[in-house]
């Protein structure tokens, strides 16, 4: 099976500016800015159907269409999220500290195509291997050219400034991330106005995920058809599926979007840990809950996983082995977003507080058979009730964990 | 104009409004915490929610203070989602909420008592141990912060940053760890820190000056005009048992939008419960019932005609500045008033001219002096004596003036009577009444008349300003029929301003904004 | 939107005056404590974004890793050089996870205690702590070497479990390794960054 993500994963260190060179980095960008319009990367990526995979799946050529064309009116910016917070997802990672060259070129012609001449890298505090191979790298291409006032020859602006963030899953929630762009607290921005009007510094922005911008080099080069050949016909190309919990090799594998959860956990990923059984899955990261085992024939793609009242989020599986409770998988989530929980809405900072503290009575064996209808209540209270969407992901592990497993909440 | 509906009733709005705007428009009361007409809009309390309805398609909740109302936009604030949201809303406030009622301040007047009350479900569900946060803790010269009464909704972080210009205040921590707070060490100095206690929807922040002073029903609440400088700040007086006990801004957007300063608010609670305040009169070193010393004055006035300088006070009504006029012009030597500077005026309110009553003085066309030239008139040897309406005043030309005469009519604060002596040593001292004593308009900075109720009862056997001139020109053969015959003094004071006559109760509750007398004259 | 108000809601952030907090008295002295060379290096930071105030995390970042957490008056004269008050910083500092405003342990061990590594043995990596330095979380050793704090996900899921120490990663981590580390450390404690780095190659 052909991979265009992966192929540096193997590497113990950062593929290098002469070698990436040699392995073909930079020339589809070359090609871009010296003889293509915006107008025709973006419709390239449109018509490739290209969705964002930071867990939204919003298609990245509409959101490219949303950017203001000539005449400006002033600086548009791209901004890349590689805040990667999402728990069981360790994907992005991969790619910036294996094959940042990549990443490089997918955002220079992801700013070509909005117009942008500056883009903000705004990277996790914590990836500090990935902020260094990444900084390498941007060095490497100052140094020769590619990066600059004269960007790879061209008389075409290509800036790219990196941008630590400080420890919060918030951030990763595009606004939240201008916020924290800005030197603000990480809070996310009511909507409208949608960045495209008013982004980073005031400014029409794009934000868009690592991953994301690594498969826009590929599609450029090779085209909207080649692209569509694999995955679902709504959600084409390649997806780095991520696999950990209790199995017998975790780790980050390309496989075309729609292949079943079981493929990857049992051929991919060997099986549950010790040969032992599984109680439940998480399909696609903390935030798109429990799915019991008999689930794991599910199609791994974002229509499929929603047919199943899910997500496919990030594509991280999670596997829970049989000897751990989901009361107790549940706490692990419902203590992480109390933790995480900006705390600007009334309903999220109160109620994902509220639920940790159900879910740890439920721990310590105190529960209530009237906590499940108030747990209901403190869902339906914050869903669709805020600034943003942090509620629909605290909902995900608590609401899936009653639903499927209600029998493991003891209760008086 | 755009044309929504609201609950069925049609309005018309101003372009870029928002729907809670709008909806008061109709006195719909859409309920709200973190939205402030003054702030920049959050959105993030949620208690706001109303539902857009879009025929076919099932009703969406949503936050009213970012909505704007557009032609044709229909709203429901009565619809079943929206009610449950609001009530969820409220339940998840009350849920770390302290149980302090009966030891708060703003019971009575608090948006989480008042919404619970109308909005909520009636009863919470919250059943584990409520956070502990920072109770009653001074961050400013008057600001008492109670972090777990605080509903987190960012006004007074906003007003600090926005209005204020010092952005002290802020959201520290994440999550339900959210608190206000102020940087270690650095308390909030402002000249606006007391509108704090009025912006924040419950007793998270309350005033030091007010605590535990009183119930909010239990006070009596009149509308008057801050008298601290020459703003003119529309305010409340709350008083109990006659004591001034609360300050509070109204909301006047032609003069002080939704705020006041603590020039003012501070300063009236002193200025308006004076200690030690001298209630009798005095003549010629006796001390005498008020009536008595009226009487002395207004015969001495009247035998000694032309020989007295007499200067009016910027502290006085306009309906008493246009009756001393009209009395005491034949009568005094010399008739004027001298100016006050303005001193330290900020951007927002505070003018610094400690005068609250200037702009009518200059209106009336009484001549102005500065404090040199009072003096020089006084020490001319034709000038029998000073007869001022402010003690302060009094007491600086006094001291450098012998074998003056002197009489007062102003209100004599911490004076001890065992001394012997009449306030600042006059012959004749008649006890004055205070702006709160008494119904009156006052013109501030930028010719605005604003009308002032009476909020506090003078003392008994108190012979009150107005009454004091018309026995003056009783006394002295002066007729003023011309103004006493008029439906009111206020009637007069604007006819006499050159504008149309309107009686105190006829003035615009946010002041009338007088037109020039030129203008009027030629109309 | 709303009411004719006081305020010029679309200016409201650029007509913001901020109190810098800077005055003559203790943040001067604090600010004499820093290298000129660190001073200058700040002062650079703001003019890399379109807005001063982007400058803040960066700047933040760099204090802290000199100090090794941000004390008031790092806060101050971040504030300074951005913009803004000196409680305006302290309002971002205090909502991210990775700002210290306390000293920690020069080898400040964080554990993830989210799900990938809680299934595969976290809770055995703190336990080790415990038995190695007597530290629990939130906690530091009396000879002011090593802190623990339970961290969120960081990332590691593929390679759980996983320690960091400053942003270090050490996966696929185990009781043994983690004594291994300890022992390593403690050896190379007078160059702290030194020694993590050392560690985090040989692991």
């Amino acid at each position: 099976m052909e991979t265009y993500l992966s192929t540096e994963f193997a590497r113990s260190g950062p593929l290098l500016l002469d070698e990436a060179r040699a392995k073909g980095r930079w020339k589809v960008a070359q090609k871009v800015f010296e003889s293509m319009t915006p107008e025709q990367v973006v419709d390239e990526v449109k018509n490739a159907g290209l969705r964002g995979r930071g867990g939204a799946w919003f298609p990245t050529g509409i959101k490219w269409s949303f950017m203001p064309k000539e005449p400006l009116k002033g600086p548009s910016y791209l901004v890349i999220n590689a805040d990667e917070g999402e728990p069981g997802t360790f994907k992005d990672r991969q790619i910036m500290e294996k094959d940042p060259h990549l990443l490089l070129e997918g955002i220079a012609i992801g700013s070509f195509a909005i117009r942008a001449e500056t883009a903000f890298l705004y990277i996790r505090g914590e990836y500090k291997a990935a902020h260094d191979a990444l900084a390498l790298a941007i060095a490497e291409c100052e140094r020769a050219g590619i990066l600059g006032d004269a960007a790879m020859g061209t008389k075409k602006k290509m800036r790219i400034v990196l941008h630590r963030g400080a420890g919060a899953y918030i951030c990763g929630e595009e606004t939240a991330l201008l916020n924290s762009l800005e030197g603000r607290r990480g809070e996310p921005r009511p909507k409208p106005p949608f960045p495209a009007v008013w982004g980073a510094f005031g400014r029409p922005t794009s934000v868009n995920n690592v991953e994301t911008l690594a498969n826009v080099p590929a599609i450029v080069e090779r085209g909207a058809a080649w692209f569509k050949a694999r995955g679902t016909a709504q959600a084409p190309g390649n997806l780095l599926f991520g696999i950990s919990g209790a199995v017998e090799k975790p780790g980050c594998y390309e496989l075309p979007l729609g292949t079943t959860a079981r493929e990857l956990v049992e051929k991919h990923a060997g099986g549950v840990k010790g040969g032992g059984k599984m109680r439940a899955f998480i399909p696609g990261g903390a935030s798109t809950g429990f799915l019991p085992p008999d689930k794991l024939d599910v199609a791994m793609d974002p229509e499929s996983l929603r047919k199943e009242g899910t997500m496919l989020g990030t594509g991280g599986i999670i596997v829970i082995p049989e000897e751990i409770s989901v009361v107790d998988a549940a706490r692990v989530f419902s203590r992480f977003f109390r933790h995480e929980t900006c705390g600007q809405c009334s309903p999220c900072r109160e109620g994902a507080a509220w639920s940790d503290q159900v879910i740890a009575r439920f721990q310590r064996g105190e529960g209530l058979a009237s906590d499940f209808a108030l747990l209901e209540d403190i869902m339906r209270g914050s869903k669709q009730r805020t600034i943003c969407v942090f509620p629909e992901a605290f909902a995900g592990p608590l609401g899936s964990a009653i639903k499927h497993f209600r029998g493991e909440f003891k209760h008086a | 104009m755009p044309e929504l509906t609201i609950d069925g009733r049609k309005v018309e709005v101003a372009p870029g409004t928002n729907v809670i705007e709008a909806a008061r428009k109709l006195a719909i009361d859409v309920p709200y915490y973190c939205y402030h007409p003054a702030l920049t809009p959050v959105g993030s309390c949620r208690m706001c929610q109303v539902e857009i309805l879009d025929p076919g398609k099932p009703p969406r909740v949503t936050i009213a203070c970012r909505t704007e109302a557009t032609n044709g936009l229909n709203v429901s604030t009565t619809g079943k989602d929206c009610v449950a949201a609001r009530a969820a809303t409220l339940e998840f406030l009350l849920a770390n909420h302290p149980l302090d009622c009966p030891i708060c301040d703003k019971a009575g007047e608090c948006d989480l008592q008042n919404f619970t009350y109308k909005h909520g479900n009636g009863a919470g569900r919250f059943s584990e141990p409520k956070r502990e946060k920072l109770k009653h803790e001074l961050i400013g010269d008057h600001i008492l912060l109670d972090q777990e009464r605080c509903i987190l909704c960012t006004r007074c972080v906003r007003f600090m940053g926005e209005y204020a210009k010092s952005a002290s205040l802020v959201v520290a921590g994440r999550g339900d760890r959210n608190v206000i707070a102020i940087f270690p060490g650095e308390p909030i100095r402002s000249n606006y820190e007391g509108n704090l206690a009025d912006i924040c929807p419950v007793g998270a922040l309350t005033l030091k000056e007010f605590r535990f002073k009183s119930r909010v029903w239990d006070l009596d609440s009149e509308e008057s005009v801050c008298t601290g400088c020459d703003r003119g700040c529309s305010v409340l007086l709350d008083t109990k048992r006659n004591k001034l006990l609360r300050v509070r801004p109204r909301v006047n957007l032609q003069v002080n939008g939704h705020f006041m300063c603590d020039q003012g608010r501070f300063g009236l609670l002193d200025a308006m419960n004076p200690v030690a305040r001298e209630e009798l009169g005095w003549v010629k070193g006796a001390r005498v019932a008020a009536e008595q010393a009226a009487h002395a004055l207004a015969t001495t006035l009247a035998a000694e005609r032309g020989k007295w300088l007499v200067l009016l006070s910027a502290r006085m009504t306009g309906e008493e500045l246009l009756l001393a006029k009209a009395a005491l012009g034949p009568l005094a030597k010399q008739l004027a008033y001298v100016p006050t500077p303005a001193v330290g005026g900020d951007e927002q309110l505070f003018t610094g001219r400690r005068a609250p009553n200037e702009k009518a003085l200059s209106l009336l066309g009484i001549a102005a002096l500065d404090e040199a030239a009072a003096a020089k008139a006084l020490a001319e040897p034709a000038t029998a004596g000073l007869l001022a309406f402010d003690a302060a005043l009094a007491a600086r030309l006094v001291a450098g003036a012998k074998g003056k005469r002197l009489a007062l009519v102003d209100v004599a604060r911490d004076f001890d009577p065992a001394q012997g002596k009449a306030p600042c040593g006059a012959e004749l001292f008649v006890p004055g009444t205070l702006a709160s004593e008494k119904d009156g308009t006052f013109i501030n900075v930028g010719a605005i008349a604003q009308r002032a109720r009476r909020a506090q009862r003078w003392p008994q056997g108190t012979v009150p300003e107005h009454a004091l001139l018309l026995q003056i020109a009783a006394a002295g053969g002066v007729s003023v029929a011309a103004l006493t015959l008029k439906p009111d003094l206020t009637f007069a004071l604007l006819e006499e301003l050159g504008q149309p006559g309107a009686m105190l109760g006829q003035l615009p509750d946010d002041g009338l904004k007088l037109a020039a007398p030129a203008a009027v004259a030629t109309a | 939107m709303g009411a004719v108000g006081d305020v010029n809601h679309a200016a409201a952030d650029e007509g913001r005056k901020r109190v810098s907090g800077a005055g003559p008295r203790a943040d001067g002295a604090a600010a004499k404590e820093l290298p000129e060379s660190l001073l200058v290096e700040l002062r650079a930071l703001p003019s890399r974004y379109p807005q001063a105030r982007g400058a803040l995390l960066p700047i933040l970042h760099r204090l802290q890793e000199w100090r090794g957490w941000l004390a008031p008056a790092d806060m101050r004269i971040a504030g300074e050089i951005v913009g803004l008050s000196a409680a305006e910083v302290f309002s971002v500092v205090s909502f991210y996870t990775m700002y210290r405003q306390r000293p920690v342990g020069r080898f400040p061990i964080g554990v993830c205690r989210n799900i990938a590594c809680w299934v595969n043995g976290s809770e055995e990596l703190v336990a080790t702590v415990k038995q190695e330095l007597g530290i629990g979380p939130g906690e530091t050793t009396q000879d002011g070497l090593f802190s623990l704090e339970e961290v969120e996900c960081l990332g590691s899921c593929g390679t759980a479990p996983c320690l960091e120490i400053e942003s270090c990663y050490f996966e696929r981590f185990t009781p043994e390794k983690l004594r291994t580390l300890i022992a390593s450390l403690r050896k190379g404690s007078g160059d702290p960054a030194g020694a993590i780095a050392a560690a985090a190659k040989g692991s």
